[in-house]
């Protein structure tokens, strides 16, 4: 081994001093020459350095552990105030006969657990018997809808047969006696028909199943056309049904146009019904546009009975008219005000009322509806028994089973010169729609052998082009839905507007009106 | 068992010591470790062959090689070995990278594998494998009763290259494996560090195989540095006297880690050996007294019956060992020595990295340990 060279400069200072004090002077010449001397230096420095870091590594580790404690000490602070929280709570609850409470204090904390697991447990139990009977509330409600749908169905159906038979024997010549005859029936039928829409109406609202629809619609256009249709009805008792129009309103809003002619007819055919003289008028005014919102207000004056101030609130209840004097003078059943002010607080809106007895009502509301960007919608047309049908020689499949449906369609059909054939249930009607060609199927949903849904379905298999309109008794919404799922392009509810009927198959044929 | 002691220094070869009725032609086995620098200069294999023809010929580099109760550097030691009746056989992988240590330890001891193999004795490259993998290889084909000692070839304070051979002049990315064949032979290991740990035990929390980049929610060097106070300054020069204590669970036996590199920029620390994410790691320092105490107690370790002392002990000490007590290194071997007495031949070298088995259970790499094999020969 190579000796080493000390330097004293290096030498740990204990053991210089150590060196200068018990070696004789002569020594330390030979001193830079010792391993021994270096050995025993080494071992200083490497105790001296090892003492240094325990030191060091002391101090961190009680640094370390006072931060320790202090988390430990706010952790203790948090579960005492948790602690208290937590008997404040319980302390809050109510306890159900036969509950032991424990006493709350930091050393019984599994008591405080235990009761509060009991707590837990019995709400539970509330809570499960709170679902039982929303359950059965919910099924009730259920089975009340399907029972509406079941007998607004079986009820639509054969009216649907009279309203049209009814229809085309006005169209004959008749002796007096036979008109009169048929104008009563017609009348009757109409207020059955408009009662079994009312009551399904009324229980879809109820039911929460009404949802608006926002497409583009032509306001002025429709107002324009209520007045139009009542106009008729204003004639039998010799007065007018007076529009006036604001012509700022825009053409083209966004909403839904079935709903806001179901309000505007309610109330003017009210009107009508309640004014033997004098004039029923339409009033509308833009009061205004906030951020592409049109703010209309509409009102309906008639110059009628008027409805005393005691009864004016009675009116908007369920089943209620001003009296019952009115109910028997004028009939009703006293739902159309509560539908129409249920349709109008879907809009956010409601129907205000002022009346003086004697001398008249004015219904009125406020609309919010926005404003469309895209162009007006085509003008609805009106036509019936044109000289030359615009729908002459279009090919028409008709799948129904009712045969009184049938007679009423065919001779509709064929007054409007449609080339038309019949299947009497699902499964004819797929056969034929593959081996013939039509221009559109009209499909009647609840049939025989097979639905109408289920027929739709393969016939798409096959053709995914040619139109399909559901042509049905059952006039739900879950049934319009139901439709445009297995594919079906539109839906006209029966007992069917001709004149809606009409529209449809020329648009469905693409016939230019 | 028969053995002849040489050893190289100031270019020619002195004879240490030589058992009574040693057969040089009859060598089974030669070891030779020494200097890398040195190895790559001379034809040792060919000198070697010459000297034992029927010998097979381990040689590896080193940090420093053992013989004379003393650490030398510079220089190269060769321990030829006549075994009575135990039987040797050879194994020899080659690699190019890391990822292929697991398969090339499976292959090692898939073509050992013996009735009567008794252990096996690995000289690796220690620059180019990883050490960790290359035992599990190892491990992967053995049953219990194997065991299997060894170390990775060093390279002074340089790491640079390390060379190791078999039959051949030594290069690099080798790894050699001696099975050792026989009910006769009786194996001892020891292994013992003496490091202090000191600071808290914290786990591992960001790792990826052996950089460690963050224990404790910390950043690894940030954490290092704070607790090194001053002598952080001696980073990373004085990386190897502070490793650190790891244990894969809390019930584990921990292994001691050295630091091979540090990184400044993004933080962490590159250990010689598997870092795994949720171990358990304590910082480590060296206590001269405790270190070569260590040695000792290693020593001990290897001895079935105290009365009864091996033919042969192979030494392999960390190179961080020699490091940290410097001039003092000498005391560690000395401390071996002092347990095994005059009769035992002694050799080994300095390492990157010892193989051995703990006290219990299937051979792991250690790091900064003073690891002992002893063999012997039943008469």
């Amino acid at each position: 081994m190579t000796p080493l060279v000390l330097d004293i400069g290096k030498l740990h200072p204990l053991l210089k001093r150590q060196i200068f004090k018990y070696l004789k002077n002569s020594d330390l010449d030979d001193i830079r020459e010792v391993d021994f001397i270096s050995a025993v230096n080494d071992s200083y420095l490497n105790y001296e350095r090892d003492k240094e870091l325990f030191d060091h590594s002391t101090q961190l580790n009680d640094r370390e552990y006072a931060e320790i404690n202090q988390q430990l000490k706010l952790e203790v602070t948090q579960r005492k105030q948790s602690f208290e929280k937590l008997v404040d709570a319980a302390r809050t609850l109510e306890v159900p006969v036969g509950f032991t409470v424990p006493e709350f204090n930091e050393n019984n904390l599994l008591g405080l657990v235990e009761f509060l697991k009991q707590q837990i447990i019995y709400q539970k139990s509330i809570e499960d018997q709170l679902i039982q009977a929303k359950d059965a509330a919910e099924e009730a409600t259920r089975a009340k809808s399907e029972f509406l749908s079941i007998m607004s169905h079986e009820i639509r159906t054969p009216l649907n047969a009279i309203v049209g038979l009814v229809y085309l024997m006005k169209q004959e010549e008749n002796t007096p006696v036979m008109v009169e005859n048929l104008d009563t029936l017609q009348f009757a039928a109409d207020n059955l028909y408009i009662l079994i829409n009312d009551l399904l109406d009324f229980s879809k609202i109820e039911a929460g199943k009404v949802e608006l629809e926002y497409t583009d619609f032509n306001f002025k256009q429709l107002v324009h056309n209520i007045q139009k249709s009542y106009q008729p009805k204003a004639d039998e008792k010799g007065y007018k049904v007076v529009l006036e129009a604001d012509e700022r309103v825009p053409d083209t809003l966004i909403g839904d146009s079935l709903r806001l002619s179901q309000i505007l007819s309610n109330l003017v055919s009210n009107a009508i019904k309640f004014t033997e003289t004098g004039a029923v008028t339409i009033v509308y005014k833009l009061l205004g546009v906030q951020q592409e919102m049109a703010q209309i207000e509409i009102s309906i004056l008639d110059t009628g009975i008027g409805i005393a101030p005691e009864h004016q609130q009675k009116i908007f209840e369920l089943f209620t008219q001003a009296s019952s004097v009115t109910t028997r003078k004028f009939g009703g059943t006293g739902l159309g005000l509560v539908i129409t002010r249920r349709l109008l607080q879907l809009y956010k809106s409601d129907i205000l009322l002022e009346s003086t007895v004697g001398k008249g009502s004015r219904f009125y509301f406020n609309l919010e509806l926005e404003i469309s960007k895209t162009a007006a919608p085509m003008k609805e047309i009106a036509l019936i028994d044109a000289e030359s049908s615009p729908l002459e020689g279009v090919r028409l499949l008709m799948v129904e089973d009712f045969i009184i449906n049938i007679k009423v369609a065919s001779k509709f059909f064929a007054r409007w010169k449609i080339d038309f054939e019949i299947a009497e249930n699902g499964l004819l009607g797929v056969e034929k729609a593959r081996n013939n060609q039509y221009d559109l199927i009209l499909m009647d949903i609840q049939m025989p052998e097979m639905d109408g849904y289920a027929a739709t379905q393969m016939i798409r298999q096959f053709d995914p082009n040619i139109p399909i309109i559901a042509l049905t008794a059952s006039a739900t919404i879950s049934d319009k839905t139901k439709s445009s799922e297995v594919g079906m392009n539109d839906y006209i509810p029966k007992p069917f507007n001709p004149n809606d009927l009409f529209t449809k198959i020329a648009k469905y044929a693409g016939r230019q009106l | 068992m028969k053995i002849t002691q040489s050893f190289f220094a100031g270019d020619r070869w002195h004879n240490l010591d030589t058992s009574e009725g040693f057969s040089a032609e009859q060598a089974q086995l030669v070891m030779v470790f020494g200097e890398r620098t040195l190895l790559e200069q001379g034809h040792w294999y060919a000198h070697f062959k010459e000297t034992y023809p029927a010998a097979s010929v381990l040689l590896c580099s080193t940090s420093g090689e053992i013989y004379q109760s003393a650490a030398h550097e510079g220089s190269v030691v060769a321990t030829a070995i006549q075994f009575e009746k135990t039987q040797i056989r050879k194994a020899q992988a080659s690699i190019s990278n890391y990822q292929q240590s697991f398969e090339a330890g499976k292959s090692l001891s898939a073509s050992l594998q013996g009735d009567d193999l008794k252990m096996i004795f690995v000289l690796s490259d220690g620059s180019k494998v990883n050490g960790s993998d290359l035992i599990k290889g190892i491990n992967e084909n053995l049953s219990a009763h194997v065991s299997v000692s060894g170390g990775l070839a060093g390279d002074a304070a340089r790491f640079e290259k390390t060379l190791v051979g078999l039959d051949a002049e030594p290069t690099e990315g080798q790894i050699v494996a001696i099975g050792l064949y026989g009910k006769d032979l009786e194996v001892g290991h020891g292994t013992m560090g003496g490091w202090d740990v000191f600071g808290p035990e914290r786990q591992i929390t960001k790792s990826s195989y052996n950089i460690l980049y963050e224990f404790g929610g910390k950043k690894a060097l940030d954490l290092y540095k704070e607790y090194l106070g001053k002598y952080a300054s001696e980073l990373p020069g004085a990386a190897l006297l502070f490793p650190l204590s790891m244990k894969i669970s809390q019930d584990a036996e921990p292994v001691v880690r050295t630091i091979l590199s540090i990184d400044e920029n993004d933080g962490s620390m590159v250990f010689a050996g598997e870092m795994p994410e949720g171990a358990y790691v304590n910082l480590m320092k060296a206590n001269f007294d405790r270190l070569i105490d260590a040695a000792a107690t290693a020593a001990e370790q290897t001895l079935l019956n105290p009365d009864k002392k091996p033919d042969l002990a192979i030494l392999v000490s960390c190179v961080g060992r020699r490091l940290a007590l410097g001039q003092r290194i000498d005391e560690e071997i000395e401390a071996a020595k002092e347990i095994f007495g005059e009769h035992t031949f002694m050799t080994g070298f300095y390492s990157y990295g010892e193989i051995s088995p703990l006290a219990t259970g299937k051979c792991d790499l250690h790091n900064q340990t003073m690891t002992i094999t002893t063999l012997t020969e039943s008469k």
